[in-house]
């Protein structure tokens, strides 16, 4: 993994560059910058992959996964593409990062990883993008 | 018979005290048999006699088979971008192993369907500041069809001829296939 936060997209090719790129890249970035992976234990990548595209196409499923050869958490998780078409990009934002949060708070206590600290990085993730504002819809509800 | 060839007669060799008999041994091939015609019966599992007495592949093969139709018939081509301004691997630049790409260049185009092997792409997208983007969806042949197309134009796209020296196909792509 070339970073120890990655965050990409899958998607059909309409979906605009600012929700394909531009917010993928906001997220990645902003994890690497206020988090230190090492901080929570064995862990070193987490890759993360939002799926954005129609749901008649089954060739790209939810997945989440853990190598403990390698150490690293890969996951993929689907976007409603409608919502999506739908939203502005800063409201898709907002939904990545939900996403984002909700898959490792089901996933991560699943895996059962040893030696990593799954509920302070929760934490710190969804304080993180509560501090960017990502989850005033959440924090409403 | 003299006495020298009556002394020195060959004397059978006695049974040698606890020599076992050789009972268990046949059974021992016997059991290797009937293990190996049940090894190839088990081998053609995936044959069957119909009510008519034809040869038919087995449902559990028929199931298999159907599936994967299925799976090829739905196929998508892809591209790989850049996410990001930087450095990727080139397989097309001559003695350079790298090339500079900007913010929504393509890097790859691909194929793929369900069952196939995605992680192969996955991995790129981990190892590379890379997107995927589904450019099409169709049977694997229509697919395939877009793919050259799209590998062979690649040379004609504004972003390749603003280049001191155009590429002849994507960066990521190794051949024209």
């Amino acid at each position: 993994m070339r970073d120890p936060f990655v965050v990409s997209s899958i998607t059909w090719h309409e979906v605009p560059l600012e929700v394909a790129i531009d917010n993928v890249v906001t997220i990645e970035d902003t994890l690497k910058t206020n988090l230190k992976l090492s901080d929570y234990g064995a862990i070193t990548g987490v890759a993360f992959f939002y799926i954005i595209k129609h749901d008649d196409n089954h060739i790209h499923e939810d997945h989440f996964s853990y190598s403990a050869k390698r150490k690293e958490v890969s996951t993929q998780m689907r976007l409603s593409y409608d919502e999506v078409q739908k939203s502005t990009p800063e409201e898709v934002l907002h939904l990545m990062a939900a996403k984002y949060i909700d898959t490792m708070l089901e996933w991560l206590p699943k895996k059962k990883i040893a030696n990593f600290d799954w509920q302070r990085f929760v934490k710190d993730v969804q304080d993180l993008f509560a501090r960017q504002g990502w989850l005033q819809a959440l924090e409403v509800a | 018979m003299n006495a020298v060839s009556k002394k020195y007669q060959p004397i059978a060799d006695p049974p040698e005290p606890g020599k076992k008999p050789r009972r268990p041994i046949l059974l021992f091939f016997l059991m290797l048999i009937i293990l190996g015609f049940y090894a190839h019966w088990q081998g053609v599992d995936f044959l069957v006699l119909d009510a008519d007495g034809n040869v038919q592949i087995s449902p559990q093969r028929q199931k298999e088979m159907d599936e994967r139709i299925e799976r090829v018939r739905y196929a998508e081509q892809y591209k790989l971008y850049a996410v990001a301004d930087g450095y990727y691997p080139c397989y097309n630049c001559g003695k350079d192993t790298l090339i500079f790409l900007f913010k929504g260049e393509v890097w790859k185009y691909g194929v793929t369907f369900q069952g196939s092997g995605k992680r192969y792409t996955q991995a790129w997208l981990e190892r590379q500041g890379l997107a995927y983007a589904i450019e099409y969806e169709g049977s694997i042949e229509e697919c395939l069809v877009q793919e050259a197309q799209k590998i062979y134009s690649y040379a004609t796209l504004p972003e390749n001829l603003k280049r001191a020296n155009p590429l002849i196909r994507p960066p990521g792509n190794k051949v024209d296939r």
